[in-house]
């Protein structure tokens, strides 16, 4: 997905639980010299005001400076750890320290210890998507508390990003009877694809056939035994009775037959996807999944 | 993980700093108590033991406050209050594990840090503070950054200047709830009571009382300083107890003379101590009570260092009539008593038996000695007759009765003589060392001042108790008696004593500069700021330029190239605006030239910006025109558009 | 002395017709002292453009050209025996020389290959336990033919980045192959044409081109550049340090030819395909490489 800047945002600030402690202890110090007429606390009391002024607008530059520019989702399953790829940049012309990212539904957080002026990073923030579809990422807060930890600062960013969630893994790994395909296996030797011939292969290697036909030298690259194709269909699941659940089986059923190299195909009542393998195929069924409505389903 | 504490060797060592700081306040046991605590757990950290747990220490500090409240029947007390604050922070050493704990132990650092600026404000512990306190904030720093010394040494000199101004600027406002010392604790400080051998333990300090101011009275010499503290008026022999002393009569006129200046360290007690001379003192906060034989006290107990000016009069004369009081006497039995009725029989005149009293002191061989060994309290005939042997308030105290006895009035002083002068800061340091007793008796009209160790050790009045005590008990007996007698000293002795007395000087005016910085100092520092409007303006200007340049010196880095850069994203703000916006990887040079082609009417000032980025930017030379100037251009040419 | 070499430039413009750019990056690849490679079909003026810099140069030049029976002693040189003096001597190979063009690099068999890659890398050669060290300065221009049909070895990928830069050259227009049948022969040109350098001049000019100034700005946009390259997103090859310090050098030879000691976004951007695109084609060919730099080059932001 092509990514785009999300909104500028305000920067905002305030004490943490020590941050409020520490103003208790410097209240009960402060009342200590004026009730001893101490002028040495006085100093002392001042001293830790100051710094924690100073305190709070280094906390804010710290993370004021820091701006989202780019947000790159990637589509994940339902109900597993994904990440979602944000750069940061520093606008600032010094370096920003102890920057933390997470998104509002999530504890976890992803921690950048340093961003060089001028430079920008790339964090990956962790998500965990509840429901599978095309989701809204949620409103993600980057903050700090650099550099004592008595003040918060942070930023929220809407992003107008949205992900392709597919549905959570649930179900059982064993493929359906009715998914093996009754046609003869095709015998070994068939090749995934050609690459480019280079001097370090043995000249032996080369197919001559397909380098006439396309002007390159090219090699076969040979692969395993052949796997059998497998079908898939919505009908597949009718023991089960949740729609959801339905469509976590063929998530699963899908997603194993990817990682074992077979070539699959997918129809949902009307909905056809012929055999195919690979990344591409692979993501089309599984956006047809993800994108399934109750309507759909009907007649 | 555990966080570790030792490992952490600045945190370790400021709060190590601070709690010995506050340990040698308070009484030894607590102080043993936490630092076995902490060789605990660094046992537990280094070697392995194992530490105690979170419940064991929890029921540690249930014991140690209930130690702490039977020992001073309370806990709302400075003594009990820190006693009980050091052996927590022990204990919360041990606990330290995560974060939190960590946390939770700099700000007891603080209240540590505090706690002592109650105890002492000798400059002398404001190194050791200063660093426990940064190193409290650099550990609170994250871990991994580099440089934290000098990240948080520009953090604090950005923050002085505001604390200067909250320190000068904030009203003071006199709160009378100070937590009272609530020690039942004897120090060791100045009493009423003089036993033989009171005295003496006083004198075994070197523990300053006071400093003093004296420079425009006529005393210049240690001799001619005495320091009154108390009067004893009833005898029992050898020693004396006090007597109720009445209020002095206000006098109508005030009386010429020059003002002194005492700075008193804190003794829990009213005592004020005043030259021989004083017709009044003056506190600056709270009322003085001035009783009759030239005595002076607070009304309220002195928990702080106090400052207090008196008026010397060296014409002063105490005319006061003495009453009967003033010549009892217990019953005297022995040689004493044959002395006594002898003297009696030959000297009817008071003059004679004046003189009399001075040769038995002077003429028969007595001693004066710190260590005169112990007299019971009717030892008045061993020590005239028998040992000989004794420190002043032994002579005080027989001559006062001795006197008594020969039917004039006499009484018995206690207080300090002489002290220690600082020629750095032209102040004199009385320390218990200087403890004395001396006696006045009323002849020819007047109290008149009689001092015996004048006769026995004339020395010890000359070059002061503390030079007097250091010397061998050889030299003392030898040439007590010599007031010419200059003690051998060491060159680099000198300059031993030189250091001392400018550290002592400094420390000094550190104090004196704590203690009264207060409401009218403050008042007066902003009269004399704010009526001189000149003076201020000035001030205020080079303080405005200081801040400034000492902002920008220290502002975390530097921004560097930000004329053309800034001039630049202007450029592309407007091309923006326009429908011509910069493509990301068109260089900056590019975009400006495609710019002069759609805007031929631009074109100068985008090729001087051109030349302005080209120059800073790339060839990082510094540009050598007007880069204000040619933003203003841009602005206008731009608006044209 | 900028404008000896551009009088260079122009000379060498007028043998080989409607290359300026390319004769122009060529020079840049010298300056840089680095290798080039030059990529194209046959018979469209690479021998007459290196041949033309040779001569321009005044370095000393051979050519070489590479077949598939080709031994690395052909390329090295070898022992040889001299009866008179009864012993072994070695000959020094057409690879002692300044300006070497290997020719059709890839109908050669990878050992030979490999013997020349060698060479250029360590600038000595070693043979029989003997070292000889190569001229300086050193350079190659190979040439390959990427469409060639049957019985080439293409370089590995893996030691394409021997080479600083690459170039391809396309067939001349139409109007400039008018020109080219209409004038002179470029053989003949090519007699005429006179060294305009000394071998001085130009080691004067490499040391220029070492000083030549790079600010942070330039800096951080050659940073990105490479950073982008590794990010997850990327079709092509991560590029590695020595990429980047490639295209500083390289940048830096631009910058001195435009006449200037410090360099600008430009000049990274002018070399940059050339630097970069035998770099991160991969298993995918040089051709490849080409477009994903220029697509890195469009995406990468120029900072301020």
């Amino acid at each position: 997905m092509k990514p785009q800047s999300p909104f500028k945002r305000k920067t905002y600030i305030l004490p943490t639980k020590f941050g409020l402690a520490f103003l208790v202890m410097t209240l009960v110090l402060f009342f200590m010299a004026v009730g001893y007429a101490n002028n040495l606390i006085y100093i002392f009391v001042f001293f830790l005001i100051s710094i924690s002024l100073t305190g709070i607008v280094v906390t804010n530059r710290n993370v004021d400076k820091a701006f989202v520019v780019a947000v790159f989702p990637e589509s994940n399953f339902a109900m597993e750890n994904a990440i979602v790829n944000v750069e940061i940049e520093n606008m600032g012309s010094r370096p920003l320290w102890d920057l933390q990212l997470s998104f509002a539904d999530s504890e976890e957080e992803y921690f950048i210890r340093k961003i060089e002026p001028h430079m920008r990073v790339m964090a990956e923030v962790p998500w965990r998507p509840k429901t599978r579809g095309l989701k809204q990422l949620p409103v993600m807060t980057l903050k700090s508390t650099f550099p004592f930890g008595l003040l918060k600062s942070w930023q929220k960013y809407r992003l107008n990003q949205t992900v392709l969630i597919f549905p959570q893994k649930v179900g059982s790994r064993a493929f359906p009877p009715e998914a093996r395909d009754d046609e003869r296996m095709q015998p070994v030797g068939l090749f995934k694809e050609h690459r480019l011939y280079q001097s370090s292969d043995s000249p032996t290697r080369i197919d001559w056939r397909a380098t006439a036909r396309r002007q390159e030298m090219l090699v076969k690259n040979y692969e395993e035994a052949e796997k059998e194709k497998l079908h898939f269909d919505f009908a597949q699941t009718s023991q089960l009775t949740n729609l959801e659940e339905k469509l976590s089986q063929l998530t699963v059923w899908i997603d194993e037959a990817e990682k074992s190299n077979h070539s699959y195909s997918l129809k949902v009542h009307d909905f056809v996807l012929p055999s195919g393998r690979g990344p591409g195929h692979h993501f089309n069924c599984l956006e047809h999944l993800a994108m399934v409505e109750e309507a759909d389903l009907d007649g | 993980m555990d966080k570790p504490f030792f490992s952490q060797k600045v945190l370790a060592l400021s709060f190590l700093m601070a709690m010995s700081m506050v340990a040698v306040e308070v009484v030894s046991w607590v102080s043993i108590f936490s630092f076995a605590v902490l060789l605990w757990k660094f046992g537990s950290e280094r070697w392995g033991w194992k530490p105690l747990g979170r419940r064991t220490t929890g029921v540690l500090s249930v014991l140690l406050l209930l130690q702490v409240l039977f020992e001073y029947r309370t806990l709302v007390g400075q003594e009990p209050a820190y006693t009980f604050l050091l052996g927590l922070s022990a204990l919360r050493v041990m606990d330290y594990r995560n974060e939190r704990d960590h946390r939770f132990l700099v700000m007891l650092g603080f209240v540590l840090i505090s706690v002592k600026a109650l105890f002492n404000l000798d400059i002398y512990w404001v190194l050791p503070s200063i660093f426990s306190f940064f190193g409290f904030w650099f550990s609170l720093l994250p871990q991994g950054l580099p440089g934290r010394g000098r990240f948080l040494f520009r953090i604090f000199l950005l923050s002085l200047p505001l604390m200067a101004v909250l320190f000068f600027a904030f009203p003071r406002v006199v709160m009378p709830w100070a937590m009272s010392r609530g020690s039942t604790y004897g120090e060791i400080g100045f009493s009423d009571q003089m036993n033989p051998g009171k005295v003496a333990e006083l004198a075994g300090s070197t523990v300053m009382v006071f400093r003093a101011r004296i420079d425009d009275t006529p005393l210049k010499t240690s001799e001619e300083l005495y320091w009154r503290g108390s009067v004893l008026g009833n005898s029992r022999g050898l020693s004396w107890r006090p007597q109720r002393t009445n209020l002095k009569a206000v006098k109508e006129d005030v009386p010429k003379g020059s003002f002194y200046e005492v700075a008193l360290e804190p003794t829990s007690q009213n005592y004020l101590f005043t030259l021989n001379g004083t017709e009044n003192v003056e506190l600056e906060t709270g009322s003085v009570i001035p009783l009759q034989s030239g005595l002076f006290r607070a009304t309220r107990p002195l928990f702080n260092t106090t400052v207090y000016r008196a008026l010397f009069n060296p014409n002063y004369i105490d005319q006061e009539l003495p009453t009967e009081s003033d010549l009892q006497i217990p019953t005297l039995s022995g040689r004493v008593a044959e002395w006594v009725e002898r003297i009696k029989r030959e000297y009817p005149k008071p003059e004679e038996r004046v003189e009399e009293l001075k040769n038995l002191f002077a003429e028969t061989g007595f001693f004066y000695t710190l260590n005169p060994g112990v007299y019971s309290a009717n030892d008045l005939e061993e020590f005239l007759f028998d040992r000989k042997r004794g420190f002043c308030e032994h002579f005080a105290g027989a001559y006062g009765t001795l006197a008594r006895a020969l039917e004039i009035p006499a009484r018995v002083v206690v207080g300090y003589q002489g002290g220690l002068y600082n020629p750095w800061g032209d102040f004199w340091k009385v320390a218990h060392k200087d403890a004395h007793a001396w006696v006045e008796i009323f002849h020819n009209g007047q109290w008149m001042q009689i001092d015996p160790t004048r006769w026995v050790a004339p020395l010890r009045l000359v070059i002061g108790a503390t030079s007097f005590f250091a010397l061998s008990e050889e030299d003392q007996r030898a040439f007590a008696r010599d007031i010419s007698w200059k003690p051998q000293v060491s060159s680099d002795l000198l300059l031993w004593d030189q250091m001392t007395f400018w550290i002592d000087d400094l420390n000094y005016r550190w104090t004196y500069f704590l203690i009264d910085f207060d409401r009218s100092a403050q008042k007066s520092l902003l009269q004399e700021v704010l009526n001189d409007k000149t003076r201020f303006l000035i001030f205020a200007i080079v303080g405005a330029i200081l801040l400034t340049l000492l902002v920008r010196f220290l502002s975390f880095g530097r921004e560097s190239t930000s004329e053309s850069k800034r001039l630049l994203q202007m450029v592309e703000a407007w091309g923006k605006k326009h429908h011509v916006p910069r493509n990301v990887s068109e260089p900056p040079l590019t975009y400006l030239k495609r710019l002069e082609d759609k805007y031929p009417n631009l074109s100068q000032v985008l090729d001087d910006i051109g030349r302005h980025y080209d120059q800073q930017s790339y060839r990082q030379t510094p540009y050598l025109g007007d880069s204000k100037k040619l933003e203003q251009l841009w602005k206008t040419e731009a608006s044209k558009v | 002395m900028k404008e000896k070499f551009h009088d260079l430039i122009s000379q060498a413009s007028q043998v080989v017709l409607d290359k300026d750019t390319e004769i122009r990056l060529a020079m840049t690849c010298l300056l840089a002292g680095g290798h080039l490679l030059i990529e194209d079909l046959p018979g469209v003026g690479k021998t007459t453009l290196v041949q033309a810099l040779g001569k321009l140069t005044g370095l000393r030049t051979t050519r070489i050209q590479f077949t598939i029976d080709l031994l690395p002693a052909d390329v090295l040189g070898g022992q040889v025996y001299h009866p008179q003096d009864q012993k072994f001597v070695f000959h020094q190979g057409p690879l002692f020389s300044q300006l070497v063009m290997a020719d059709e690099l890839n109908r050669a068999s990878p050992r030979t290959q490999s013997a020349l890659l060698q060479a250029m890398e360590e600038g000595e050669i070693s043979v029989d336990g003997v070292t000889w060290k190569l001229p300086k300065p050193f350079y190659v221009i190979a040439t390959q033919n990427p469409h060639q049909q049957t019985g080439t070895f293409p370089l590995p990928e893996s030691q394409l980045d021997r080479f600083l830069m690459s170039l391809e050259l396309h067939h001349a227009s139409k109007n400039t192959e008018i020109k080219i049948f209409q004038g002179q022969d470029p053989r003949q040109l090519m007699q005429n044409l006179k060294p305009v350098l000394t071998e001085a001049e130009i080691t004067k000019a490499l040391q220029s081109v070492d000083e030549v100034k790079v600010s942070s700005v330039v800096a951080s946009y050659i940073g990105e550049l490479l950073e982008r390259s590794r990010r997850s997103g990327f079709s092509g090859q991560s590029l590695s340090t020595r990429a980047g310090m490639a295209l500083v050098r390289a940048s830096k030879a631009w910058a001195y030819l435009e006449g200037r000691d410090y360099l600008r976004a430009e000049d990274v951007q002018a070399v940059l395909i050339p630097v970069i695109g035998h770099r991160i084609g991969g298993n995918h060919g040089i051709k490849k490489g080409r477009e994903w730099a220029l697509v890195l080059k469009n995406e990468t932001p120029v900072p301020l």
